[in-house]
C-alpha cells in the first residue's frame, strides 16, 4: 500500500466568515474563502497583517472567534487527520533529538500504525521529497532547505491531503526556495494533494498559486481573490518572464500599497 | 487572587499532611515532632541569645571565606582565562578540584589547624574558590575579540588591562560565580559545624538533636534556608547595581 | 587538534600532550620532594600515603568502603532523579500546578541539605537507609527545579507540531517533552552528583560504621594521618572519575544537542561542560 502512488482526491476546505480577536484587539475580521481539491491557494499580506493567526485558526491549534472552519463538511475544532503542518521556523518544528526517519515516524506512532508499514511509508515520503539516503541524519547535520523537505514529508506520511504551510521559505536563500516552490507543485501535480500557502512574498505566492488571497487592513480582511492562469507546470524563469506573471504581481503589489 | 489562594493553599496542604501524619501515625516526636512545636521553636530561637551568636558566627566565616575566595578565584581565574596556554596546563588540576568534594578535605584540616574558626574558614575558602575561579576563567575567555584588538592596539599596560578591560567585561560571568558561591559558603560553614566542634548554625543544630530536641533542630535548619535565600536576595540587589551597564547594553 | 601533515606530526602531538600533563606532575613530584623527610606528624611524606593507599586497595578496606559509599550514592542518586524528574515534568508542564506550588519548592529547597543529615540520622538510626534518603532529599531539588526549567523552555514550534499531528499524551511526554527537557536535566544531575558525594561524606563523618568517611575519620581517631591523607586522595579520584564518566554520559545522551557527529572518536580533554558556562 503506498498512498502516494495514486492521485487521491483531497477533501475541500471552507472558510466562513472567521473573525478572531485577542481581547479587544481584532486582527481578522469575517473571512471567507475555500480551498477546493488539489488547489494551491496562497494567502499575501504585509508583515504582522494576521497570516499566522489565520492558519492557526485554519489548522485548529486556535479557535476562532467567531465563524468556523470545515474541512469535508467537517468544522474544525482541533488539529484533523487530513491536515498536514508546515511551520516556519523549520530549526523549530523538527526535534532536534530525533533522526530524519524518526521525525517522519512521531505522527505515525502516534496513529498507532504498524511500525513496518510505517516505517515503509516513511521512506517513500522521504524519497518523494528527494531526501533518500538521509534517512539517519540529524536535523542539525541538515541545511535548511534539507530540514523544510523533512516537515513537508512529515506531512505527507501522516496522509495529509491539505498541506498547510507558514511563511515555509522564508529563511531560505534564493536557489533552495526556488527547488521547494518547484516541489510542492511537483507534489501536488503527482499527489493531488491541496496546499494552503502563507507567505508576504508576492513573487512566490503569483508562481505557486491557482488562486492568490490577498488580505490587508486592521483588522485584516479579505480585499481580493486573484485567479492565477499559469498552468499546473511552472517553470522559475519561464514562468516569471511572462507579461501575465508581472501583471498579477503588480495588481496584487498595488491593491497591499493602497490599503496601507 | 486566586493565585495567592491556590498558594496558601498549597502550604496548608503541606501543613495538614504533616499535622495529621504525626497526629494519625503515632510518630514519636524524636522522629518528626509536631508542625506547631517545630513554629514555636522558631519563635522561641529568637528569643535566645546562642541563637544569635550562631548565626552571626556563620556568616561571619563564610564572609571570611567567601572574600579570601574571590580575591583569589577572580585574579587567578582571570589571568588562566586570558592565557591559552596557563589555561590548558590548568585544566586537569581544575577539573580535578572541582570535581573533588571538598568537605572531605576537613579531618585533614581539623588534623593540621585544629577544631577552629581558621579551619572552618579555610574549607569554604576552598568549597567557594571553584565556581568563582571557573566563571571568572569562562568570563575572560569570552572576551569579545574587537576588545582584545582594542586592547593590543592602544598598547595598554597589563595593570590597566586587568582592572579596565578584562575584569569589566568578565564581570558578568564573576557574579555568577559569586552567586554560586554564596550559597556554597553557608553550605560548607554548615557542614563543617555539623561535623566538628566549632561554633556556629550548624554545632547549635547538630546539639540540639543530641538532646532530642527535634523541632529546635528543624527550626535550625529553616533558619539556615532563610539564611541562603536573605543572602540571594542582597547578592540579587548587588548584581543589579553592579552589572546595570551590562544591562543596558542589552536594551540598546 | 593534530593536524597530519608533514612526518613529524608525532612531536606536534606529543607537545600537545604534555601541554596538559606538566604541571600536575610537576606538583606531585614537589609534593613527593618536599614531603620525603617531613618531621611533621600530620603532614605524612606522600611516599608513606601513597604506601597506605596501595595497601588499603590491596586488603579490600577501602575498595569495600567505596563499595559501600558509592552504592548509597548510586542508590539516592538515582531515587532524587525519578523524582526529580517525573515531578519536574508535571509541574513544568501544568502551569496552574507550577504557579500553585512554587512558593513551597522555593522554600524546601533552601533548607541545606546537609542540615537535615543530623536530623535523619538521629531519627532513623545509621545505615544504609537514612543515609540514601539524605542523599536523595539533598539532590532531589537541583533535578526537580531544572526538569521545571527545561520543560517552561520548550519552544512553542515544538508543542504546536506534537499537537498539529496529534500525539497522543503518552507519546508526547516520552518523546518529546522529555528529550525537550534532558539538556536541562542533565544540568541538574550535574549539581546533584556533587551534592551526592557531599552529603554522603558529611553523613558518614558524622555517623555511621561503614564507607570512605568513615575510613577517613576513623583514621583521626586512631591518629593515623597517613590513612587520613590516602582516604581523602582516594575520594578525590573517585570524584574525578565519577565526573568523567558522568561527561561521557552525558555526551552520549545529548550528542544531538552538543551537535557531535557520530563516529568521530571523542577526545575528552576537559570534564568542564558549556552548561556551566551561563551569565
Amino acid at each position: 500500500m503506498n498512498a502516494h502512488s495514486t492521485v487521491n482526491a483531497a477533501p475541500p476546505m471552507v472558510v466562513d466568515g472567521v473573525s478572531k480577536s485577542y481581547g479587544s484587539i481584532e486582527v481578522l475580521r469575517g473571512l471567507t474563502l475555500r480551498v477546493d481539491p488539489g488547489e494551491i491557494l496562497c494567502i499575501v499580506g504585509p508583515s504582522g497583517v494576521g497570516k499566522t493567526t489565520l492558519l492557526r485558526c485554519l489548522s485548529g491549534l486556535m479557535p476562532p472567534t467567531s465563524g468556523e472552519v470545515r474541512v469535508a463538511d467537517q468544522v474544525v475544532t482541533e488539529p484533523l487527520q487530513e491536515i498536514g503542518l508546515v511551520f516556519q521556523d523549520y530549526r523549530g518544528s523538527l526535534m532536534p533529538w530525533m533522526t530524519t526517519l524518526e521525525n517522519v515516524l512521531l505522527p505515525l506512532r502516534g496513529k498507532r500504525m504498524n511500525l513496518s508499514d510505517a516505517r515503509e511509508r516513511s521512506l517513500s515520503c522521504l524519497a518523494n521529497v528527494g531526501l533518500a539516503g538521509h534517512e539517519e541524519k540529524y536535523p542539525w547535520e541538515l541545511s535548511g532547505g534539507m530540514q523544510q523537505r523533512v516537515a513537508i514529508a512529515r506531512a505527507l506520511a501522516y496522509d495529509a491531503h491539505i498541506l498547510l504551510m507558514d511563511e515555509p521559505f522564508g529563511s531560505l536563500d534564493a536557489q533552495t526556495r526556488f527547488d521547494l516552490e518547484d516541489l510542492v507543485l511537483d507534489l501536488r501535480r503527482r499527489l493531488g494533494i491541496s496546499v494552503i500557502v502563507v507567505t508576504h512574498d508576492i513573487d512566490e505566492a503569483v508562481y505557486l498559486a491557482d488562486r492568490v488571497v490577498v488580505l490587508s487592513g486592521k483588522p485584516a480582511t479579505v480585499i481580493d481573490t486573484v485567479a492565477v492562469d499559469l498552468g499546473p507546470v511552472r517553470d522559475q524563469v519561464a514562468s516569471k518572464g511572462l507579461a501575465e506573471f508581472s501583471r498579477l504581481r503588480g495588481r496584487i503589489l498595488n491593491e497591499i500599497r493602497r490599503k496601507k | 487572587m486566586t493565585l495567592i489562594v491556590r498558594r496558601l493553599a498549597t502550604f496548608a496542604i503541606f501543613g495538614l499532611v504533616w499535622a495529621l501524619a504525626v497526629h494519625f501515625g503515632n510518630v514519636s516526636p524524636n522522629i518528626l515532632p509536631q508542625i506547631t512545636d517545630v513554629a514555636l521553636a522558631t519563635v522561641e530561637l529568637l528569643g535566645r541569645d546562642t541563637f544569635y551568636i550562631a548565626v552571626a558566627t556563620t556568616v561571619r566565616d563564610a564572609a571570611i571565606g567567601l572574600a579570601i575566595a574571590s580575591v583569589l578565584g577572580v585574579s587567578a581565574g582571570v589571568a588562566i582565562g586570558a592565557m591559552p596556554a596557563l589555561e590548558r596546563s590548568t585544566r586537569l588540576l581544575i577539573d580535578f578540584g572541582r570535581s573533588f568534594p571538598q568537605i572531605a578535605l576537613l579531618p585533614i584540616f581539623l588534623l593540621i589547624l585544629g577544631a577552629s574558626s581558621q579551619m572552618k574558614v579555610t574549607l569554604i575558602a576552598i568549597g567557594c574558590f571553584f565556581p568563582i575561579l571557573l566563571q571568572s576563567i569562562y568570563g575572560a575567555r569570552k572576551m569579545n575579540s574587537t576588545l582584545q584588538d582594542t586592547v593590543r592596539a592602544f598598547r595598554l599596560p597589563w595593570r590597566m588591562r586587568f582592572f579596565r578591560v578584562l575584569l569589566p567585561s568578565a564581570s558578568p560571568f564573576i557574579l555568577t560565580g559569586f552567586r554560586i558561591a554564596v550559597v556554597v559558603s553557608i553550605l560548607v560553614s554548615v557542614a563543617v559545624e555539623i561535623t566538628s566542634p566549632v561554633t556556629g548554625i550548624g554545632r547549635e543544630l547538630a546539639e540540639a538533636r543530641d538532646f532530642y530536641e527535634t523541632d529546635i533542630a528543624i527550626a535550625y535548619a529553616i533558619y539556615a534556608g532563610i539564611l541562603g535565600v536573605l543572602v540571594n536576595a542582597a547578592v540579587d540587589q548587588l548584581e543589579r547595581r553592579i552589572v546595570r551597564w551590562h544591562l543596558s547594553d542589552k536594551e540598546a | 587538534m593534530a593536524r597530519r601533515i608533514g612526518k613529524h606530526w608525532w612531536i606536534y602531538e606529543i607537545v600537545q600532550f604534555a601541554t596538559y600533563f606538566w604541571l600536575p606532575v610537576v606538583l606531585v613530584a614537589l609534593w613527593w620532594f618536599i614531603s620525603s623527610d617531613s618531621q611533621s606528624f600530620f603532614m605524612p611524606p606522600l611516599s608513606e600515603i601513597v604506601q597506605t593507599l596501595l595497601n588499603d586497595i590491596g586488603n579490600g578496606e577501602l575498595l569495600e568502603a567505596a563499595a559501600f559509599s558509592m552504592r548509597n550514592v548510586g542508590t539516592g542518586l538515582s531515587a532524587a532523579i525519578v523524582l526529580g524528574v517525573s515531578f519536574g515534568l508535571l509541574i513544568g508542564y501544568n502551569s496552574v500546578l507550577r504557579s500553585a506550588v512554587w512558593p513551597l519548592i522555593a522554600f524546601l529547597r533552601a533548607i541545606p541539605g546537609v542540615a537535615i543529615i543530623p536530623i535523619v540520622l538521629v531519627a532513623f538510626g545509621v545505615g544504609p537507609g537514612p543515609q540514601i534518603f539524605v542523599i536523595a532529599l539533598g539532590c532531589v531539588w537541583p533535578i526537580l527545579l531544572n526538569t521545571i526549567d527545561g520543560v517552561r523552555g520548550i519552544q512553542s514550534s515544538i508543542t504546536d507540531t506534537a499537537r498539529a499531528y496529534r500525539l497522543p499524551r503518552a507519546l508526547f511526554i516520552r518523546q518529546v517533552l522529555l528529550p525537550a527537557a534532558t539538556p536541562q536535566i542533565m544540568a541538574g544531575i550535574r549539581i546533584s552528583l556533587a551534592v551526592s558525594l557531599t552529603i554522603m561524606v558529611v553523613s558518614e563523618f558524622s555517623a555511621g560504621n561503614q564507607g570512605l568517611g568513615v575510613y577517613i575519620s576513623s583514621g583521626v581517631q586512631s591518629f593515623a594521618p597517613s590513612q587520613v591523607w590516602a582516604g581523602t586522595v582516594f575520594i578525590g579520584l573517585i570524584g574525578y572519575l565519577t565526573n568523567v564518566a558522568f561527561v561521557l554520559i552525558e555526551r552520549r545522551i545529548l550528542a544531538w544537542y552538543f551537535e557531535i557527529p557520530r563516529r568521530t572518536a571523542t577526545k575528552i580533554t576537559s570534564i568542564a561542560g558549556a552548561e556551566n558556562e551561563r551569565a
